[in-house]
């Protein structure tokens, strides 16, 4: 379930990016969960046409995923089929990571395909043709030229990557056990939100919606280049939209790869992402598996890597906390992924707690974050030899805030001693984490729009709008360095 | 005596009646010699009013009394304990309170000496950064030598340090190979290190805008009195 600073952020979003109409449709959507369009009409009290034409922009834009389910009519006798539709949560928050879209694209496959890429983020679902002609038409005005078979190689290429996949059908049809479910997901509360992505939807039902000409989109890994793929992507008709999952993946092996680099050095970083890239395990994306050689061939191939020896690399892969495995194929190291991303998570939850608590509290919680079991306030104090009162007090402090989960003993002895026991319920603690993350980042994005405004108001102050300018760059880098975390807590 | 070392326990030891004779102190009725001799048997560690009456049992105004009595006489003194402020420790009046009730060697005059703690961990860190590995009687001897501490450290002062900075994850304890950065230390012998992948704590996302340390957070909405358009902290931040 999406916290209620998430679903303002996301309805923010759509809403300055399409406008007051959309951005109502949507939200309602994000409230209330799964509705039809005569509901959607009905709890925005907005005109039949404004609420189509805003569902149209927002499935454009993959932030919304229509379904056709059959629903009794009012009687309960006689069954519809009727279109219902889903906002897509992750989705909409991808709007605020576009620009490492684009640059992922750049830095892998070169300005071209960054640029035909940008169209598809710009317009949301587009035919090869459409982007195509969009993008003669800019070099033209740009007085450049570029040839549509020149353009085909450069898209083959984003398909190739999966950074672009093949839209599903528009319009799944869901049959009766799916509707079930949906139907008493919205009837278990109203501000439940289906926040899967579409991806989602048609895992969960791929074998009951019919008739997907999309359906090839999981089977990425037997995607060939060849003339039939080809001759699909210039075939008029055929919707592309971005592959939103490959950016996540790829955002995900960064944020692994930073991480090795900032803990255990430059060599660690090199040598995880070869890794990375020499996977051999398709199923498990939390997961990184290959073999020695093909990890050494891989770091060799990398700037710094060819120094470097075996035995320096079969040690940094220890230290990464790789695990052997025996398989027919020989001996494999494995690293855990996500036991990378808890790592990234506990630095920022126990930086934010340094900052906001201080030096003391921030040695009292990692020392409970380390522990596996309840500990007691002496035994806190006497390890860390933080004076009683002082633990105390920091102790009943964090656990306001919800950063500490707290419990009573009674010792029955001579007298009763009632005893504190604390520690870290991660659970709740990243809840409670990524709805103050959401919130931040609402904060953030309105604070950029007001100061926009205010460097309207100020042309004439060349100035004053200068130093608007200057303020509003550090407060957008500070949403994309907040959004590199809110991915760590939501989406990897 | 045994029981000097089993100073911790409840009930009084069994002693032999020659012995219990001789150390029964003239001058108390029947009451007072039980409790007297119950409150001397825990030596330095003393006894609260309710292990007295677990361990005797009266009615509590008269153990009060007798208590009373014996502190006007002299026998016996009450302490409090460092640990638990509230409780009232009884202890024979000749007897010190040992270091668990008086809160160990960290505290000073009944005070947990901040300062003192501060000092030691932060010298005992610099010579482990300067010598690279070191062992407990290094760090003891090189602290003592330069009169860091009125008085020089103790053994236990320097293993309490030694486990609060692993605790924080600063130092590792290792036993030495003999080789290397270890060749000073005999081998298996246990000494310390600073650790190896030790970093400086993340710059976090959250931890450097104004919102992820706000106190106002949950007040803070869009369009109320604490709104980002209005915020004070970010003009702050931003210099405006
Ligand atoms: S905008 Fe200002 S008041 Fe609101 S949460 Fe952020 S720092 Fe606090």
């Amino acid at each position: 379930m999406v916290s209620q600073h998430g679903l303002k952020l996301a309805a923010r979003l759509i809403t300055s990016h399409f406008g007051d109409l959309v951005g109502k449709v949507c939200e309602c959507l994000l409230r209330r969960g799964t509705l039809s369009l005569l509901e959607i009409i009905r709890f925005t009290e907005l005109s039949s046409s404004q609420v189509k034409n805003s569902i149209l922009v927002l499935i454009q834009h993959s932030c919304v995923q229509a379904f056709s389910i059959p629903r009794p009519v009012a009687s309960g006798a006689e069954i519809r089929t009727v279109t219902q539709y889903m906002a897509l949560f992750d989705n909409i928050l991808h709007r605020l990571r576009f620009s490492k879209f684009l640059s992922i694209v750049q830095t892998d496959l070169g300005l071209q395909c960054r640029n035909l890429l940008e169209g598809l983020l710009q317009h949301g679902r587009l035919t090869f043709e459409q982007l195509a002609e969009r993008e003669v038409s800019k070099k033209q005005f740009e007085g450049s030229t570029s040839s549509q078979d020149s353009l085909r190689v450069e898209f083959d290429r984003l398909v190739h990557a999966r950074y672009v996949e093949r839209c599903p059908k528009p319009e799944p049809f869901v049959s009766p056990p799916v509707e079930d479910k949906l139907t008493s997901a919205r009837k278990r509360g109203a501000n439940l939100v289906n926040i899967g992505t579409d991806e989602v939807l048609e895992s969960k039902t791929s074998d009951r919606i019919s008739d997907v000409p999309g359906g090839h989109k999981r089977k990425h890994e037997a995607l060939e280049i060849d003339k039939e793929t080809e001759a699909v992507i210039v075939e008029s008709g055929v919707l592309w939209r971005v592959n939103f999952e490959k950016f996540v993946q790829c955002l995900k092996k960064k944020a692994c790869v930073a991480n090795a680099r900032l803990r255990l050095g430059l060599d660690a970083g090199i040598i995880l992402e070869a890794m990375i890239e020499s996977n051999t395990t398709q199923g498990n994306k939390n997961s990184v598996q290959s073999s020695l050689e093909n990890i050494i061939e891989a770091v060799r191939g990398k700037p710094g890597g060819i120094s470097m020896t075996l035995e320096h690399v079969r040690v940094i892969l220890e230290k990464l906390g790789s695990s052997l495995s025996s398989e027919e194929s020989g001996v494999l190291y494995e690293i855990d992924l996500k036991a990378i991303i808890r790592i990234c998570q506990t630095d920022e939850v126990e930086a934010l707690v340094l900052k906001k608590y201080g030096e003391v509290a921030y040695r009292i919680f990692r020392f409970l974050a380390k522990q596996a079991v309840v500990q007691e306030t002496d035994h806190i104090s006497d390890v860390t030899l933080i004076e009683k009162k002082i633990t105390q007090g920091i102790l009943v402090k964090l656990w306001k805030d919800d950063y500490l989960e707290m419990k009573k003993a009674i010792a029955q002895g001579s007298g009763q001693t009632q005893h504190f026991l604390w520690s870290v319920n991660w659970d709740e603690l990243w809840e409670h984490i990524l709805d103050d993350m959401y919130h931040a980042a609402l904060n953030l994005s309105q604070k950029i729009s007001h100061i926009l405004e205010q460097e309207q108001e100020a042309l004439q102050d060349k100035a004053k709008r200068q130093r608007l300018q200057k303020g509003r760059l550090t407060l957008e880098f500070s949403l994309l360095k907040l959004d590199d975390a809110l991915m760590l807590f939501h989406d990897f | 005596m045994a029981e000097k070392s089993a100073g911790k326990r409840v009930l009084p030891q069994k002693r032999s009646r020659a012995e219990s004779e001789k150390d029964r102190p003239p001058g108390l009725n029947e009451n007072e010699k039980s409790i007297y001799m119950l409150i001397k048997s825990r030596e330095g560690m003393g006894i609260s009013q309710p292990d007295i009456r677990s361990a005797i049992s009266l009615d509590i105004r008269t153990l009060n009394k007798v208590l009373d009595s014996l502190q006007t006489k002299q026998f016996i003194k009450m302490v409090n304990s460092a640990r638990n402020k509230r409780a009232k420790i009884y202890m024979d009046f000749h007897c010190q309170p040992s270091s668990e009730l008086s809160g160990g060697h960290w505290f000073t005059d009944g005070h947990f000496d901040e300062a003192l703690v501060g000092a030691v961990r932060h010298s005992c860190l610099t010579l482990i950064k300067t010598l690279g590995v070191v062992t407990v009687d290094d760090l003891i001897s090189s602290i003592n030598k330069r009169n860091i501490v009125v008085g020089g450290v103790t053994r236990a002062q320097i293993d309490d340090i030694l486990q609060s900075l692993k605790v924080d994850g600063v130092v590792d304890e290792l036993r030495s190979s003999g080789i290397g950065d270890f060749s000073r230390v005999p081998v298996g012998k246990v000494c310390y290190k600073i650790v190896a992948d030790k970093k400086q704590p993340l710059v976090g996302a959250m931890a450097s805008i104004p919102c992820g340390v706000c106190p106002r957070i949950t007040e803070c909405t869009p369009d109320g009195i604490i709104s980002p358009d209005t915020c004070v902290y970010y003009q702050n931040w931003l210099g405006f």
